[in-house]
């Protein structure tokens, strides 16, 4: 599969902060990255860099084989972006947003544009600065997709939004994707959203990839257990592939990485039962990265 | 010259309407600002012209707060009615004696006409206005004055309907406001330094307002061709939709390059940038004005007029500078530290080029509408003093300025170079805007600040002493210089790093070139020698013309796109 965006070994500090440390990710086309992390994790500085407007200090970002800061309008061209903060022009209406973006995209297509409005039911005479949050996170989505761009950036889509934006959103995403098979890159803090997106998860922490593969592959490869001793057990259990643990006396609850098998054998050298045993979401998943281990062996 | 006491009640009447269209809290704070200084004005002027204070009062009230205007207007006739009976006062508040019967007589008329406009602007009856102001030059003249101050009322009108426009329709576009607020700001500022500075009688400057308000007439015509057909009204989707009313979207002609389409998204900006300009502009002209005109300042009347013209001069400044921050609270913005390209833009396929070309494109137009106006209005002065003109008329009583073909030549120069000033401030601006660097708008502050206090020096100073005028000339030199060394050096970095070609650079410091040769055959044509020499005029106007910032902005933008 070609790879439609490359990051490579990339470090990116901010003065003495380090935002980016090593990073390195393949996005494949037609498939949809999930990035998730924490707040300042570093999710909006990955995406910066696809777009190009942040230069890494070291390593390579390559998107559609061009370096985005280099050659920013015909990777630029190919892009649609959505971002979390408000950068639609206030004074403009919704129709002369849509004619401001046909003058820079040949690809624009108006037909599109008015479906995706009519199903927004975006007023299209209002100044976008009158408009609520949400009606402006729909003009917004209508802009980067009516292009129809083979590669679609989101950051933080649905922040702050209500329930039924964020479904208006999330159904016109699926559907492009579903119907036109385009390459997405969604960075969220709604884990529901990048469980019924992503094809593959990329979990930032602290400024590096604390975990990066196909979201199936993920949640066969982690299990949620609970652990029960005979007698109360005050030290924190540690065993091999353990991710996270929380507990005290005879239950624990853990998320490990392994097989079902390995992680009977840990229990039972431990002296415990495993109960409640089932593949984790990826909720759970996030919180048991995002959390410390506390010296657990991987 | 009691040509200041005119410009003072129209400055507050454009305060006052800028309150209007800039709803929001600089528009209160300028509100704010307009009541206070009417206040201090008033006291200042109270004890020698009832009348022009009240008149000012009136004004200002009026255009602040509709309804008490109404209230305010009838004492104030009642006010004139009392000054009126007594004329010994308002021969001493003038103090030109005989020698000036015209401004004399204009001073009270003036102030009707004022007035008059005002009536118009609450009670909408433009019969009256008419009528009030024919009746007034009547009064005041013959019957060739009511004509003319038939014509102020009726371009008064057309002003004020131009006002009603942009103030209480729906227009919100972003051609007609700025262009609105350069009209008036054209008429409330420009009017005292222009007068000051040619020195126009009191009736001259009255008649420069009749030709400004003449040229105001087409913006009317946009305004309200704006509010028909434009901008159409807001409908509220959910219930126009319910009741079967929701209109079509306008299928509008796609633009046809990209350079279309930041020109048109641009406009608003450059509107604004125009605004605080030519503000800008009109205030170092008043400064310069004044700091060259200090010593000579009322020297015409009485002790008591020479402190009040000071005092006059100096609240302007004030009332100026209060405009300024009130009508342009984005140019403020612009010396935040952290401004930066606006993300909706850095996000899409642009290039470095594009950007900048669009930006010096549209610069150069909104500075080219901006100051239009002011070339047509000198055509309507000129045309107002031709001998077949029946404004004409009254040619002969006046004492002008204009007397030769090459006066008004050199008087069409300097607006000329104005214009190419307001261009190179526009453009700076927006460079520094670009850039995210503050320090390139204020620079041009330094510049002109040294400007004024050069002017200043050298009127003032003993003609003998040359350092202060050889320093200047040098420093002139230098930053032309400067300007060539930063141009080639950024032209080499732009190539460097592919935002541009050499053949751009060539094209580019063409037109630069013929640019500067077409504006220096034009002052040796037709620039005497004024307040500056040769050896200052050469390498100041040269250093108006943009090149150095042409090349710098691709790469400040570059460095501002990919941080």
């Amino acid at each position: 599969m070609n790879s439609i965006v490359q990051l490579d070994h990339v470090t990116r500090s901010f003065g003495s902060k380090l935002a980016l440390n090593d990073v390195s990710l393949k996005v494949d086309q037609g498939t949809v990255l999930g990035l998730v992390g924490e707040n300042g994790s570093g999710k909006t500085t990955i995406l910066k860099h696809v777009l190009g407007l942040l230069k890494p200090n070291t390593g390579t970002v390559s998107v559609f084989g061009m370096d985005p800061a280099r050659q920013p309008v015909p990777v630029l061209a190919q892009i649609g972006y959505l971002s979390e903060e408000d950068i639609l022009p206030g004074w403009m209406r919704g129709y002369e947003l849509q004619r401001y973006m046909q003058g820079f995209y040949p690809t624009w297509d108006q037909e599109y544009a008015d479906q995706l409005a009519k199903e927004f039911r975006l007023d299209l005479y209002a100044k976008l600065s009158t408009l609520s949050k949400g009606q402006r996170a729909r003009a917004g989505l209508m802009a980067a997709l009516a292009y129809r761009p083979p590669l679609i950036v989101l950051d933080e889509p649905s922040s702050g939004l209500d329930p039924i934006v964020r479904h208006d959103i999330l159904s016109v995403i699926v559907r492009t994707i579903a119907e036109e098979g385009r390459t997405v890159i969604l960075s969220s803090h709604h884990l529901a959203e990048v469980d019924r997106l992503a094809d593959n998860v990329a979990l930032v922490k602290n400024g590096e990839i604390a975990l990066y593969d196909a979201l199936d592959t993920l949640k066969e490869e982690h299990i949620t257990c609970t652990l029960v001793y005979e007698k109360a057990n005050f030290s924190m259990p540690i065993f091999k592939g353990l991710v996270s643990i929380s507990g005290s006396g005879r239950e624990w609850t853990a998320l490990s990485k392994g097989t079902p098998e390995l992680l009977r054998e840990e229990a039972e050298r431990l002296g415990a039962r495993v109960i409640d045993q089932r593949s984790a979401s990826l909720d759970e998943i996030f919180v048991g990265y995002s959390r410390p281990t506390h010296g657990a062996s991987r | 010259m009691r040509s200041a006491t005119l410009p003072y009640p129209s400055q507050l009447m454009a305060v006052g309407a800028m309150g209007r269209l800039f709803l929001d809290r600089n528009g209160k704070i300028l509100a704010g600002t307009v009541g206070l200084i009417g206040l201090m004005h008033l006291l200042g002027r109270i004890s020698t012209n009832i009348g022009s204070t009240a008149g000012t009062l009136a004004v200002m009230m009026v255009t602040t707060f509709d309804l008490a205007g109404i209230v305010i207007l009838s004492l104030i006739f009642i006010l004139r009615q009392a000054n009126a009976e007594a004329p010994q006062s308002m021969n001493g508040s003038i103090g030109n004696g005989s020698s000036y019967p015209v401004a004399m007589m204009t001073l009270p008329v003036a102030d009707g006409l004022l007035i008059s406009a005002q009536m118009f602007f609450t009670a909408l009856s433009m019969g009256v206005v008419i009528l009030v102001t024919a009746g007034m030059g009547w009064l005041a003249f013959d019957k060739s004055g009511a004509l003319i101050t038939c014509q102020v009322g009726i371009c008064l009108i057309c002003f004020t309907l131009c006002l009603q426009a942009v103030c209480w329709s729906r227009i919100r576009g972003p051609l007609v406001k700025p262009f609105l607020c350069t009209v008036l700001m054209g008429f409330s500022l420009m009017g005292p330094s222009v007068t000051t500075i040619l020195g126009h009688t009191f009736t001259q400057f009255i008649e420069l307002y009749v030709g400004l308000t003449l040229a105001s007439i087409p913006l009317a015509v946009i305004g309200f061709r704006t509010a028909r057909h434009g901008y159409p009204p807001k409908i509220d989707i959910d219930v126009a939709t319910k009741a079967g009313q929701r209109r079509e979207v306008p299928k509008l002609v796609p633009f046809k390059s990209k350079l279309q389409t930041l020109l048109w998204s641009d406009r608003r900006r450059h509107g604004q940038a125009a605004i605080w300009v030519t503000g800008f502009f009109c205030f170092s002209f008043s400064l310069i004005t004044l700091l060259i005109h200090w010593n000579t300042l009322g020297t015409y009347g009485t002790p008591q007029d020479n402190i009040g013209d000071r005092a006059e001069w100096l609240i302007g400044l004030v009332i100026m500078s209060c405009f300024l921050l009130g009508s342009a609270p984005r140019r403020v913005d612009l010396f935040m530290p952290d401004r930066r390209i606006n993300p909706f833009l850095a996000t899409r396929p642009l290039s470095g080029t594009d950007v900048t070309r669009s930006l010096f494109v549209c610069s150069a137009r909104t500075g080219l509408i901006s100051w239009a106006l002011l070339v047509l209005t000198l055509f309507a002065w000129c045309s107002l003093h031709a001998p077949s003109s029946p404004f004409g008329l009254r040619a002969g009583s006046l004492e002008f300025n204009f007397q030769s073909q090459q006066q008004i030549l050199l008087t069409a120069t300097a607006v000329a170079w104005l214009l190419v000033l307001i261009w190179n401030a526009l453009t700076l601006l927006l460079t520094a805007e670009i850039s995210g660097n503050g320090a390139i708008g204020m620079s041009f502050v330094a510049t002109l600040a040294v400007i004024a206090v050069q002017a200043s020096v050298q009127h003032n100073a003993d003609p003998h002493s040359a350092i202060p005028y050889e320093l200047f000339t040098v420093i002139l030199w230098a930053a032309l210089g400067s300007k060539l060394i930063l141009a080639g050096v950024a032209a080499a970095n732009g190539i460097t790093r592919g935002l541009f070609r050499g053949r751009e650079v060539i094209l580019t410091f063409g037109v630069w070139l013929a640019a500067a040769v077409v504006m220096l055959a034009a002052k040796n044509a037709c620039c005497p020698p004024m307040l500056f020499s040769s050896a200052q005029l050469t390498p100041g106007m040269i250093l108006t013309i943009p090149l150095a910032r042409i090349f710098v902005a691709p790469i400040s933008l570059e460095w501002n796109r990919h941080q």
